[in-house]
């Protein structure tokens, strides 16, 4: 999973015939669908598509294909089930799959085939919370800045530390990683 | 209620309404321009992250004077090149606004000696400071340098000396358009048609 614009640039660009972004609602997956066209190679053919049998029309190889299921889990059964064709596809199709919906977990527990060619490119930016994560970046916030997130958070209500760009964004990260 | 009240008002109203995806496309739209006109690496577009809500810049940009990710600029009309943007935004998700923000502009101008210049826009979470007025909940920086702005007028007191002012709403990629335009002339925006 990956946040990284510049992991969906490569894979917009690249040859892997399926890649995943996962939308958190309807708003997010508009705005998804727009970052795609803004990243897609200059001059590449994109196309959107509810249909994902577009997949595997050979008109479409050279597509970046941007599909938007309306069934998401039936999508991932055909990907799945069809593996061999979508190996000939030199542009990616782009599933969009709602963030933590059933197509998400059928795509983790019953299609093995299509995790195959995916092998984990997948976008999403906006990935729920995970608590030791969390934990791990409350440490490291310690050891570098020498103070809890918390503390940061107060010292810097308290006008007490540099109001510096640097310290904005520290304070930003030290705002999400806080215990209240 | 006053000026300054009404001021924090409006721009908590214009906070919401936003989502990461849609900030970090507008900034990257600006910046593909900025690439165009050969002031920053066509790369950058590859150079944002998020992380718990918050939109960054990655390891994959380069690394600013404080280490710390930043985009190198050059070709600007009235900074040397060698300048340099640092931004962050911060989203609650659940109630689709934007946090906070701050998006800074540092470099030395083009005149002799090359004095040190930066710019900043901030958006703060919550109020800071004595008050909405001399420290507005958005607000611009713009002087030498934040180091040598924001110390104590005094020896022994905390007095911070920090001149912020006060902006009515600029989102992210509108605080970006002004930080470039004031660096260079062919950043201003389009004017609108005339009715």
């Amino acid at each position: 999973m990956s946040a990284s614009t510049g992991d969906l640039l490569t894979r917009l660009g690249g040859h892997d015939p399926v890649v995943i972004v996962f939308y958190r609602d309807h708003d997010s997956q508009t705005d998804l669908l727009e970052l795609c066209e803004l990243l897609a190679p200059s001059g590449a053919p994109t196309l959107r598509s509810g249909a994902v049998e577009d997949a595997f029309r050979g008109e479409y190889k050279n597509t970046i294909l941007l599909v938007t299921p309306a069934d998401e889990v039936s999508a991932v059964r055909t990907l799945d089930g069809r593996r061999e064709q979508l190996l000939d596809r030199e542009a990616p199709a782009i599933l969009f799959l709602l963030q933590g919906g059933s197509a998400e977990s059928f795509y983790n527990t019953d299609a093995p085939a299509l995790a195959s060619i995916v092998r984990g490119l997948t976008y999403d930016p906006e990935p729920p919370p995970i608590e030791t994560d969390l934990a791990r970046r409350r440490a490291e916030f310690r050891q570098k800045h020498d103070r809890t997130p918390s503390e940061w958070v107060r010292a810097w209500r308290n006008d007490e530390l540099p109001d510096t760009a640097d310290n904005n964004l520290v304070a930003h990260e030290a705002w999400t990683l806080r215990t209240r | 209620m006053n000026t300054w009240h009404r001021l924090a008002q409006h721009v908590d109203e214009q906070r919401s309404g936003a989502t990461l995806t849609n900030v970090q496309s507008s900034l990257l739209r600006r910046l593909r321009r900025a690439a165009d006109l050969g002031v920053c690496d066509r790369a950058v577009q590859g150079w944002f992250t998020t992380e718990a809500d918050q939109l960054t810049l990655s390891n994959a940009a380069p690394a600013g004077p404080s280490r710390r990710p930043a985009i190198p600029l050059h070709n600007l009309e009235h900074l040397v090149d060698g300048a340099y943007l640092t931004l962050g935004v911060t989203f609650d998700r659940s109630r689709r606004r934007v946090e906070e923000y701050s998006i800074q502009l540092r470099g030395s101008r083009r005149i002799p000696c090359s004095t040190p210049w930066y710019a900043r826009v901030d958006l703060d979470r919550v109020a800071r400071g004595i008050g909405p007025c001399s420290h507005a909940v958005l607000h611009t920086h713009v002087g030498t340098t934040p180091e040598n702005d924001d110390v104590p007028s005094d020896g022994g007191e905390r007095k911070r000396f920090s001149t912020r002012v006060p902006t009515p709403w600029l989102s992210p990629a509108d605080a970006l358009d002004w930080l470039l335009a004031v660096a260079d002339r062919r950043f201003e925006p389009a004017q609108p048609e005339p009715r």
